[in-house]
C-alpha cells in the first residue's frame, strides 16, 4: 500500500497531462489532416513525465538510504557493527509491520529493548514519509514546469505519432537485444567463473586428471578435481541413449514414412510425439522407481548378470526413449523431402520396398539423420534429471554398461546445492564442468544444424 | 548360363529377398512399438501408482476425553490454556483404539505401539478440539482420524508385514477395515495442505502456488519480451550483419542446456542482481529467458505467414508501421504466437533442473503469500518426495506427476484447439 | 477548360538496387480526371504508380530522385511523413485485399485510426453511405458486420474502393483493379470509376487498352521503364505519335 501511493500520483498526473495535451492541441489551428490527436497528448505526456519519474526513483531509494544511515547508525552507535547491522534490520522490518497494520513481533536484539526498536521505527517512518511528501510536491511541481515549457517550445506541425513510433522501435530494440545479451551473459559468468576456478586448480590436472572426488578437496584440491571421469559417464550414457534412440528413431521413421498408411500414420505420429512433450523429471522419476528394479531382475534373470540400480544401461535407455521422437520426427521430415521420383524410379525397376529405401533413400537422407542424431548426442549429454535422479553420484571411470557412472549435469546439480560458498574450489568447480557442457553442446548444435541446413537446401 | 538357370537363380533368390523384406517391415514395427510400450509402461506405471492418494483412510472412534489420562490424575473443573495445550493426548487415542480392537481377542495388544496406527496429526486435531470447547472434557466423542501412513500404505496393499508394521498391527488394520471402522474417503488434504515431514499430512498446494506465481510470471515477461523481438526482427530491423547475429544467437540459445540458464541465474540475477533467492520471481527470471528463442521463432514463422497484401492495403489507407503492426499483424498472427507461448510454457512447467541451481529444492512446509516468498515448484516436488524412502512419499510423487502430465496434456489440447477456432484463413 | 495540374513529375528515376526501372519520367496528371497508363507488363507503370503515394517505401532496395508534387507539395522529401501522404492519396490493389474482419470495420477502419469522426452515429452514417457510393449497400444491407471474406470477388474489390473513399482522398490510384475479375464485375468497377471521377482525381493502371479507352481521358504508355507517350486518350489510340505506341495498340508488342 505505501509503495502504491507514488505509483497512484504518477497515474493521477499521467492522466491530467493527456487531458490538457488534448485539450491544448484542440484549440490550436494546426495544419495537420489527420485529426487523431492522442499522439501528441502522448508524446507530451511522455516527455513530462520520464524526468520526473526517473528522479524519483534515484531520488526517493537514495534518501531512503541516506535516513537509513544517519539514522539508525546514530542510535546503536555504541554496538558492535554486526548488532548494529541486525539492529537496523529489525528496525525496518518493524516499520514494515506498522505500516502494513500487522501485529508487531518481538524484536529485541541483544540488550536493545524491543519497545527502543519500535520507538525507532516511528520515528524512521516519519521521517521517511516526510521526505516522502517533499519527494511528491517536488516531482509535482517539476512535472508542471515541464508541462509548460514542452508545451511553449513544441513544434505543432511536426508528426507526433512518427515520434512515438521511433520511441517504440527503440523499445522493442531493446527486447531484441535481451536474446544477445543473455548469451553475453551466460558466456560471461561462467568464464568468469571458470577463469577464478583455474586459479586455484591447474588447468592440466582438471581436463587431464582421472579422480574426481570434490569431497577431498579440502586436503588435496589439486587431485581432486578431474575431468575424465564424468566425460566418460557422460558420453557412455550419451552414447546408450543416442545408440536405442537412432535405432528405434530411424526405424521408425522408416516404417512411419515408406509403409503405414495416412489413417495410421495420423494416429501414431502424434503418441510418439507425446515422448517428447513428457518432463525430463517424470523420466526421471519412472528410471529410478520403475525402470531400475526391472531391469536388474531382468538381467539378472533372463542373463544371469548383476548390475548396478544404478547402472548406465538404465538411465541412457530411458533417456533414449525420451530422444526417440526429436530423431524420429527430425528423419521422417528428411525422409517426406525426399522427391517422390527417386522412390517411382527404383521401384520400377524392380526393386523391394526394403532395397529402395536402403541404397536409394537412406544414402539421400543420410546428411540429414545424422545431424538429427548429433542434436540427439546434444540433448542427451545436456540432460541434467534423468540422471541426477537415475545415475550414480560415485565418479567411476569405467565404460562398462552395467556399472554406475556420474554424468556432468549430475556433479552440477550436486556442488551447486550442496553449500553456498561462492568462492570455494567446489563450487567454482561446478561453474568449470558447466563451461565444458556449454562448449560441448554447442559445438555438436553448430556442426547438427549446419549438416541438416546443407542438406534441406539439396532439395529446394 | 542359359536364360533358365539364370532366371531360376534369380527366383531363388527371390524367395530371400521377399524374407528380408518381411524382417525388415518387422524391424519397423518392433520399433514403434518399443517406443509405444516404453509410453504406455511410464504412463501405467505412474497412473496405477498415484491415483490411490486421491483417496485416503479414517479410523471412526469414540475418544473418551478423560481428564485421568489428560492431565496424568491432575483433576480440576478448569484448566489454563497452557495445560491444555500440553496435555497427553496420546494416552486417549491409544486408549480409544485399545476400545475398538476389544473385540478382537486373538490380539495381544498390549504388545502394539497403539498410536502407530493413527496419523501424527492425530494429536492436534484432539487438541483444537479442547481447545476450542473446553468442555467436551471428561465426555466420550466420536472423531474420525486420520491412519498413520503406514496402515494407509497396507490398507492400499503397497507394503506388507515387515520393519514398519508387525503380524498383530496388520491383524488390528484388517480387523478394523472389516468392520467398517476404518473408511477411505475423498483425500482433500492433499490438495489443500503443502508439503510436511509426515507423508500423510503432506500435500501439493504449496508446489501448485510457486509454480503457478513462476509461470504468470514468466508468461508476462516472456511474451512481452518475445513477441516485441520478433516483431522488431520482422518489421523494423534492417536486413545487415547485427540482425543475422540476433538470428544465429536466438537459435544457439534454444540449444543451450537448461542447468546452464540455472547457473546464469544463480551467478547474474541472484548474485549481482541480488533477486532473493529460492522466490518464484528469481525462477522466473531464469524460465523467461529460456522461453525466449521458442517464442521468438514461433512468432516470427507465424508473423511471416501474414499476406503481404493485407499490410499492403493497410499503408496504401495512411496506417502507420505501429498501426499495421498493432491492427493487423498481430491479430492475424495471434494463433501462432499462442500456439508458441503454450508450447514454451509446458516445456517450462516441467523445466526443474534450472530452478534447483536457485535453491528452489529447500523444504517449505507453508504455501507461498507472493512472489518474493520461498517457495518450491511442482517438479520440484515431485523431485524432493521421490527421493524420500517412505512408501507414502513414492505415492505422492506419482500422484503429483500424473496431476502434471495430465494438465499438459490438457494445455497441449487447448492450443490445438484455440489454433483451429482462432486460425484466419485467407 | 479548366486545366489544373493537380501532380506534376519532373525527371524521375527509380532504383531496385542496382537495377534501374525508370526512366527520367515527365509527366501532369490533371484534377477530376482519370488518367490510365498502359503498357506492356514489367514496363514500370505500377512502379510509378506506387510512387505516388510512396508505397515503394516498404522495399528496402528501392531508391528514386527526381522531383514530384501534388498541389505544389514535393512528395518526395524525406521529412514529409508517407502516412500522411496516403491519407491524401488513396489506393486500390491488383487482387481485393479487404481486412480478416467484418465488411462495417473494413470502411470504419480508415476513419476510426485517423480520427475523422466524433461519434458512433456519424461513423455509421459515412460508412452506409461509402457503401451507397459503390453500389455495394443494397446487396449487402443485412450483412453489413459479416466476414468481408464472404463477399464475391468484384464486391471485395468495391468494398476496397468504399473504403478508400471513406477517409476522402483527393486522389485514387488503382493498380489493375479488374484483373482479378469476371467482365460483370469489370463493367460495375467500371461505371464506378466513371462515377467518381466527378469528384476525385483518378490514376488507373491497366493491362487492357479497351479499358484505359473506356474509362479514361488521359493515357501514359509506358515501355521498358521509359514514359514514351502521353496526351488524350483518343488521341493516343486514334493517331499515336510513337512507332511503339502503334505496334503496342496494335497488338505487335505485349
Amino acid at each position: 500500500m505505501y509503495l502504491l501511493i507514488p505509483f497512484i500520483i504518477f497515474i493521477g498526473l499521467a492522466g491530467l497531462i493527456y487531458y490538457y495535451s488534448l485539450r491544448v492541441i484542440r484549440s490550436r489551428q494546426t495544419n495537420k489532416i489527420s485529426k487523431n490527436y492522442s499522439y501528441f497528448a502522448v508524446y507530451v505526456s511522455l516527455w513530462t513525465l520520464l524526468p520526473s519519474f526517473i528522479i524519483f526513483f534515484i531520488g526517493s531509494s537514495f534518501s531512503n538510504n541516506l535516513i537509513q544511515k544517519i539514522f539508525l547508525g546514530n542510535a546503536f552507535s555504541n554496538q558492535s557493527a554486526i548488532v548494529q547491522e541486525v539492529a537496523a534490520r529489525e528496525v525496518l522490518s518493524i516499520a514494515a509491520e506498522i505500516r502494513s497494520g500487522a501485529v508487531i513481533s518481538d524484536h529485541s536484539v541483544g540488550d536493545i529493548s524491543n519497545a527502543l526498536m519500535v520507538e525507532l521505527a516511528h520515528q524512521y517512518i516519519h521521517y521517511s514519509n516526510l521526505s516522502m511528501i517533499g519527494f511528491i510536491a517536488f516531482i509535482t511541481i517539476l512535472t508542471s514546469l515541464t508541462f509548460f515549457l514542452i508545451i511553449k517550445k513544441i513544434d505543432f506541425s511536426s508528426s507526433f505519432q512518427r515520434k512515438i513510433e521511433k520511441f517504440v522501435k527503440n523499445i522493442l530494440l531493446l527486447f531484441t537485444s535481451i536474446a544477445v545479451l543473455t548469451t553475453i551473459g551466460i558466456v560471461a559468468s561462467l568464464l568468469f567463473e571458470t577463469l577464478k576456478f583455474f586459479r586455484e586448480i591447474s588447468i592440466i590436472r582438471f581436463l587431464f586428471g582421472t579422480t574426481w572426488s570434490p569431497e577431498t578437496a579440502d586436503f588435496d584440491p589439486q587431485n581432486s578435481f578431474g575431468i575424465i571421469p564424468l566425460l566418460s559417464g557422460t558420453f557412455l550414457i550419451a552414447f546408450i541413449s543416442v545408440f536405442i534412440a537412432s535405432g528405434f528413431g530411424v526405424a521408425s521413421a522408416i516404417y512411419m514414412s515408406e509403409y503405414m498408411s495416412k489413417k495410421m500414420r495420423k494416429i501414431i505420429k502424434p503418441l510418439i510425439e507425446i515422448l517428447a512433450g513428457i518432463p525430463s523429471i517424470i523420466y526421471g522419476f519412472f528410471a529410478a522407481l520403475t525402470f531400475a528394479p526391472f531391469l536388474v531382475g531382468f538381467m539378472s534373470g533372463i542373463f544371469n548378470l548383476s548390475i548396478s540400480s544404478e547402472s548406465a544401461l538404465n538411465a541412457g535407455i530411458v533417456m533414449g526413449v525420451m530422444i526417440i521422437p526429436l530423431i524420429s520426427s527430425i528423419s521422417d521430415d528428411i525422409l517426406s523431402a525426399i522427391p517422390n521420383s527417386m522412390r517411382e524410379g527404383a521401384m520400377g525397376m524392380g526393386s523391394m520396398k526394403n532395397e529402395m529405401i536402403r541404397k536409394i533413400l537412406l544414402p539421400a537422407a543420410l546428411p540429414g539423420i545424422i545431424g538429427s542424431i548429433l542434436l540427439g548426442v546434444s540433448r542427451a549429454v545436456g540432460e541434467t534429471m534423468i540422471v541426477v535422479m537415475a545415475a550414480s553420484l560415485a565418479a567411476n571411470l569405467t565404460l562398462n554398461p552395467l556399472e554406475p557412472v556420474t554424468t556432468i549435469t549430475t556433479q552440477i546439480v550436486m556442488l551447486v546445492q550442496g553449500d553456498q560458498e561462492f568462492n570455494s574450489p567446489k563450487t567454482l568447480s561446478a561453474f568449470a564442468l558447466g563451461f565444458v557442457l556449454l562448449i560441448l553442446t554447442l559445438l555438436l548444435n553448430i556442426i547438427a544444424i549446419q549438416i541438416v541446413n546443407r542438406y534441406r537446401r539439396k532439395y529446394q | 548360363m542359359s536364360l533358365n538357370t539364370k532366371f531360376n537363380k534369380s527366383k531363388r533368390k527371390l524367395f530371400r529377398r521377399h524374407l528380408f523384406e518381411k524382417f525388415f517391415k518387422l524391424f519397423g514395427i518392433l520399433s514403434i512399438s518399443f517406443a509405444l510400450i516404453m509410453l504406455s509402461a511410464l504412463l501405467f506405471s505412474i497412473f496405477s501408482k498415484g491415483w490411490t492418494a486421491f483417496y485416503t483412510h479414517y479410523l471412526n472412534v469414540e475418544v473418551s476425553f478423560s481428564k485421568e489420562i489428560l492431565f496424568n490424575g491432575n483433576i480440576k473443573n478448569s484448566y489454563s490454556e497452557q495445560e491444555i495445550k500440553n496435555a497427553s493426548y496420546d494416552g486417549i487415542i491409544a486408549e480409544a483404539v485399545r476400545n475398538a480392537l476389544q473385540q478382537e481377542t486373538s490380539l495381544d495388544i498390549d504388545s502394539m505401539d497403539l498410536n502407530s496406527l493413527v496419523s501424527t496429526n492425530a494429536v492436534a486435531q484432539l487438541r483444537n478440539m479442547v481447545l476450542s470447547n473446553p468442555d467436551i472434557l471428561g465426555t466420550t466423542q466420536s472423531v474420525r482420524l486420520l491412519v498413520s501412513s503406514n496402515a494407509d500404505m497396507f490398507l492400499k496393499s503397497y507394503i506388507g508385514s515387515g520393519s514398519l508394521l508387525n503380524d498383530d498391527e496388520i491383524a488390528a488394520i484388517e480387523f478394523l477395515r472389516v468392520n467398517k471402522s476404518i473408511i477411505s474417503k475423498f483425500n482433500i488434504s492433499f490438495f489443500m495442505n503443502s508439503d510436511s515431514r509426515y507423508p500423510e499430512l503432506a500435500g501439493i498446494r504449496g508446489a501448485f502456488l510457486g509454480s503457478l506465481y513462476t509461470v504468470v510470471l514468466t508468461i508476462i515477461f516472456s511474451v512481452v519480451i518475445s513477441v516485441g523481438a520478433a516483431v522488431y526482427l520482422q518489421e523494423f530491423a534492417p536486413r545487415n550483419r547485427f540482425v543475422k547475429f540476433v538470428e544465429v544467437n536466438i537459435n544457439n540459445l534454444a540449444a543451450v542446456p537448461s542447468i546452464v540458464f540455472g547457473l546464469l541465474g544463480l551467478i547474474v540475477f541472484q548474485q549481482f542482481f541480488g533477486v532473493p533467492r529460492s522466490t518464484p520471481l528469481l525462477a522466473s527470471f531464469i524460465l523467461t529467458l529460456m522461453a525466449l528463442p521458442t517464442i521468438i521463432i514461433a512468432s516470427r514463422l507465424s508473423m511471416s505467414s501474414v499476406p503481404f497484401s493485407i499490410k499492403e492495403a493497410a499503408y496504401g489507407m495512411g496506417s502507420s508501421r505501429l498501426q499495421v503492426i498493432t491492427h493487423h499483424l498481430l491479430p492475424i498472427s495471434l494463433p501462432g504466437i499462442l500456439t508458441g507461448v503454450i508450447l514454451s510454457i509446458s516445456r517450462i512447467i516441467g523445466e526443474t533442473a534450472p530452478v534447483l541451481m536457485i535453491g528452489m529444492v529447500a523444504f517449505v512446509s507453508t504455501a507461498p503469500t507472493g512472489v518474493l516468498s520461498a517457495s518450491v515448484v511442482f517438479p520440484v516436488q515431485i523431485l524432493l518426495w521421490s527421493n524420500s524412502p517412505e512408501a507414502g512419499f513414492i505415492e505422492k510423487a506419482s500422484a503429483a506427476s500424473m496431476l502434471l502430465l495430465i494438465f499438459l496434456m490438457f494445455i497441449n489440447w487447448v492450443s490445438i484447439y484455440l489454433r483451429n477456432k482462432l486460425e484466419v484463413k485467407f | 477548360m479548366s486545366e489544373n495540374k493537380k501532380i506534376m513529375v519532373q525527371k524521375v528515376n527509380a532504383f531496385y538496387g542496382a537495377k534501374q526501372a525508370l526512366f527520367d519520367v515527365n509527366l501532369h496528371v490533371l484534377e477530376k480526371e482519370v488518367t490510365a497508363f498502359i503498357g506492356p507488363s514489367g514496363c514500370g507503370k505500377s512502379t510509378f504508380l506506387r510512387c505516388l503515394n510512396r508505397m515503394n517505401d516498404l522495399i528496402e532496395t528501392f531508391s528514386m530522385n527526381g522531383s514530384i508534387t501534388i498541389d505544389g507539395v514535393e512528395i518526395t522529401a524525406k521529412d514529409l511523413d508517407p502516412v500522411e501522404l496516403r491519407m491524401k492519396v488513396g489506393m486500390v490493389f491488383q487482387k481485393p485485399n479487404p481486412f480478416p474482419k467484418s465488411i462495417f470495420e473494413n470502411v470504419a477502419y480508415g476513419l476510426r485510426i485517423h480520427g475523422l469522426t466524433s461519434n458512433k452515429k456519424e461513423l455509421e452514417e459515412i460508412v452506409k453511405d461509402c457503401l451507397e457510393r459503390v453500389g455495394l449497400l443494397g446487396e449487402i444491407k443485412d450483412r453489413l458486420h459479416d466476414s468481408a471474406f464472404g463477399l464475391s470477388g468484384g464486391q471485395q474489390q468495391r468494398l476496397c474502393i468504399a473504403r478508400t473513399i471513406a477517409i476522402e482522398p483527393n486522389i485514387i490510384l488503382m493498380d489493375e483493379p479488374c484483373s482479378a475479375l469476371d467482365p460483370i464485375a469489370t463493367a460495375k468497377i467500371e461505371n464506378l470509376i466513371g462515377e467518381l471521377s466527378s469528384k476525385y482525381t483518378i490514376i488507373i493502371v491497366t493491362h487492357s487498352m479497351q479499358q484505359a479507352a473506356r474509362v479514361s481521358k488521359n493515357t501514359a504508355f509506358f515501355h521498358l521503364g521509359k514514359l514514351v507517350e502521353f496526351g488524350k486518350t483518343k488521341d493516343i489510340f486514334s493517331n499515336p505519335k510513337d512507332k511503339k505506341t502503334e505496334d503496342y495498340i496494335t497488338g505487335r508488342i505485349g
